[in-house]
């Protein structure tokens, strides 16, 4: 299992994390405190790339102001941190070899430590800024994407440069903007929260700060929509080019790749509209509570009365007007709906169809057993094939219907006599049909 | 000739049937308020007067015999002042000015008293059945609230628009305005007096309009 891009193998990777035990263990107040070194370092006019003990001191004291903490316990908290910024990497002792400023040793970030910082000063901006960054950012990666595609000349330039490329500038685009989704709609959701309690206050600075934080909300919510609708129309431009380009070297899962940024552009721009409704609701509700209640019912004198009033039925009511819709007129009717019944007419009874087909009983066994009675009578003895002899005449113009009763005779003919075994020959009873005889002396008929 | 223009046909039958035009319908609230004065005179034609409210949303006050009106059921109008208390609680900003039902039914089950939301919705109901006759109730004065465009409903949940502070009127005058806001009342709000049957039942006040039971 060796990666395809350093041919170290994952072993080798993951084997020294695993044996040196490296972690990032660090808690909120370490994260802000390199936040703020980083920041100070940012801001420092001279350029400087490290920080004095006593900076940092100042910082974290920032810090403890408004985070309430025990000011006793400073100086340890503020030790404690910068051991596990030094342990995580995130920050360096930079001056080792100063033994003689042992007293006020200075600090230096790492690029870890620079990394986290600056994510996190990223992430803290609540504006459309930094979605509009991740977005130009993205633009500018489709951007290459299409020059390098448009000098293409074979389907492993597209299989091995384009077609990872633009997966890795979807990753990319993808973590940044769910960060900052997940960002904004924890923001919203706290102001949603703050917002009553500020509308309950009733003072006129909580208002005042109502306002100002709906106009901020709604001020990001606007920047954010111009922000991707403009974006998200460039950057569909350039996918559209890139699928254009793409399309002629019919290569394998390009289709799949190409739905999948389309996709993912539009759910963004879906999340940015729903928001933007949310919060426009959100706004006008807010706007309406403040004009309409606030300003007028300071004192909440005729929420009071309400809430009294709910107490016992209403002793009056609403007038409203009550017009009764249009009639409808005939012509509205769909004709082709209505079905015409035809005429009922009375019939006679003869011409009714028969209810059932009457079938005669079949009297072809009777007659069999009949002639066989007579057979007996002038020969004192039956045989079979002078008794279908004479019965096929009588079946006319269905003569050879017989021959589906022969068994049956047969049986019948066994049940009631004792068979002649001598007389068993063949006899043509008809043109059509030959019987192996039998002669049966008996004379119980039953 | 607005006469002639969709909206007038929209914004016509919303107000001949009782309903509202609340800032919500944007486009319509928009025609109805620069149309105000041409439409202001076509209804008095009709005996009405086409107010509106300081709040903002239009309406319909019928005076006159030309066009008929009916007063709100007792549940109608309990619901609507319930609604209009719920709608002034900043907590409602929360949900950007939606109720869920359930939330409604259960907010009005622990806030109003037992003995009055029987009269209110179940007056002639059996012991055993009040309970499910008084959730009938508010759910069909839900849908005549919302028919009336007081209230909107989406999926489950209730959204009361502007005009839900009508039912708010009674209490400016802290429940009990004197005669001459009353008739103030009557005049601009269609607001009318209703006295309770011995029954429970309801019974408008004669006052010599063309009001039908509704």
């Amino acid at each position: 299992m060796a990666d395809a891009d350093t041919g170290q193998s994952l072993l080798e990777i993951v084997n020294p994390i695993l044996a040196e035990e490296r972690s990032i263990d660090l808690n909120a107040n370490d994260v802000a405190l390199i936040v703020l070194m980083r920041r100070e370092i940012d801001l420092n006019p001279d350029g400087l790339l490290t920080l004095p003990y006593s900076t940092i001191q100042f910082l974290n004291g920032k810090i403890d102001l408004l985070d309430a903490r025990d000011p006793q316990k400073a100086e340890r908290r503020l030790t404690e941190s910068i051991s596990r910024l030094i342990r995580a990497d995130c920050l360096l002792q930079a001056d080792l070899l100063r033994l003689h400023a042992a007293r006020d040793p200075e600090y230096q970030l790492t690029s870890l430590g620079e990394a986290l910082a600056e994510w996190h000063l990223t992430q803290s901006h609540f504006s459309g800024e930094p979605l509009s960054a991740i977005f130009k950012a993205f633009i500018d990666q489709l951007a290459r994407i299409v020059e390098r595609a448009e000098s293409a000349k074979t389907q492993d330039d597209w299989q091995i440069e384009i077609m990872p490329q633009m997966q890795h500038a979807l990753r990319d685009m993808l973590i940044n903007v769910q960060q900052h989704q997940r960002l904004l709609d924890r923001q919203h959701a706290e102001i949603r929260d703050f917002i009553p309690k500020l509308l309950t206050e009733q003072s006129e600075a909580a208002i005042r700060q109502c306002r100002d934080r709906l106009a901020e909300v709604l001020k990001t919510i606007h920047d954010l929509q111009e922000t991707v609708l403009g974006s998200s129309s460039t950057i569909t431009t350039l996918i559209s080019r890139i699928y254009e380009l793409g399309e002629p070297y019919e290569l394998q899962r390009f289709e799949v790749v190409y739905d999948d940024l389309v996709r993912r552009i539009n759910s963004i721009n879906n999340w940015i509209t729903q928001r933007l409704t949310d919060w426009t609701d959100h706004y006008g509700v807010v706007h309406n509570v403040l004009r309409t209640i606030v300003r007028v019912d300071r004192y909440k004198r005729i929420s009071d009365a309400l809430k009294r009033s709910i107490a016992e039925p209403p002793p009056w009511s609403l007038a409203v007007a009550d017009e009764p819709p249009f009639y409808r007129m005939r012509t509205d009717l769909d004709a082709r709906r209505r079905v015409r019944r035809a005429p009922r007419i009375k019939k006679a009874v003869h011409d009714r169809p028969p209810e059932f087909d009457e079938i005669l009983p079949d009297e072809l066994p009777d007659l069999l057993k009949r002639y066989a009675r007579k057979d007996y009578e002038a020969f004192a003895e039956v045989r079979a094939s002078r008794v279908i002899r004479k019965t096929v005449p009588e079946l006319q113009p269905e003569g050879l219907k017989v021959i589906s009763y022969v068994p049956d005779f047969f049986a019948w003919l066994v049940s009631i006599g004792v068979i002649d075994e001598d007389e068993r020959g063949w006899e043509d009873v008809s043109a059509e049909i030959t019987i192996e005889d039998l002669k049966v002396n008996t004379d119980d008929f039953s | 000739m607005i006469f002639l223009d969709e909206k007038f046909v929209d914004a016509d039958l919303t107000l001949r049937r009782g309903g509202h035009v609340n800032r919500d319908n944007f486009t319509l609230y928009n025609w109805v308020q620069d149309n105000y004065d041409t439409l202001s005179g076509y209804y008095t034609n009709f005996g009405c007067r086409l107010r509106q409210h300081p709040d903002g949303f239009f309406f319909l006050v019928v005076s006159g015999q030309k066009l008929k009106s009916r007063v709100l059921p007792m549940s109608c109008v309990h619901l609507g002042i319930f609604l209009a208390l719920k709608a002034r609680d900043p907590e409602i900003t929360k949900t950007s000015g939606r109720i869920a039902i359930d939330q409604l039914l259960q907010d009005i089950e622990t806030t109003v008293p037992a003995e009055t939301l029987q009269k209110v919705y179940a007056p002639r109901a059996r012991e055993s059945q009040i309970g499910s006759r008084i959730h009938d109730e508010i759910a069909s004065a839900l849908k005549v609230l919302a028919e009336l465009k007081f209230i909107e409903i989406q999926n489950d949940a209730v959204k009361p628009l502007e005009s839900i502070s009508r039912f708010a009127e009674f209490a400016r005058h802290d429940n009990e305005p004197d005669e001459t806001a009353l008739s103030l009342l009557e005049e601009q709000e269609g607001v009318v007096g209703v006295e309770a049957d011995e029954d429970g039942g309801e019974n408008p006040e004669q006052d010599g309009g063309n009001h039908e039971e509704a």
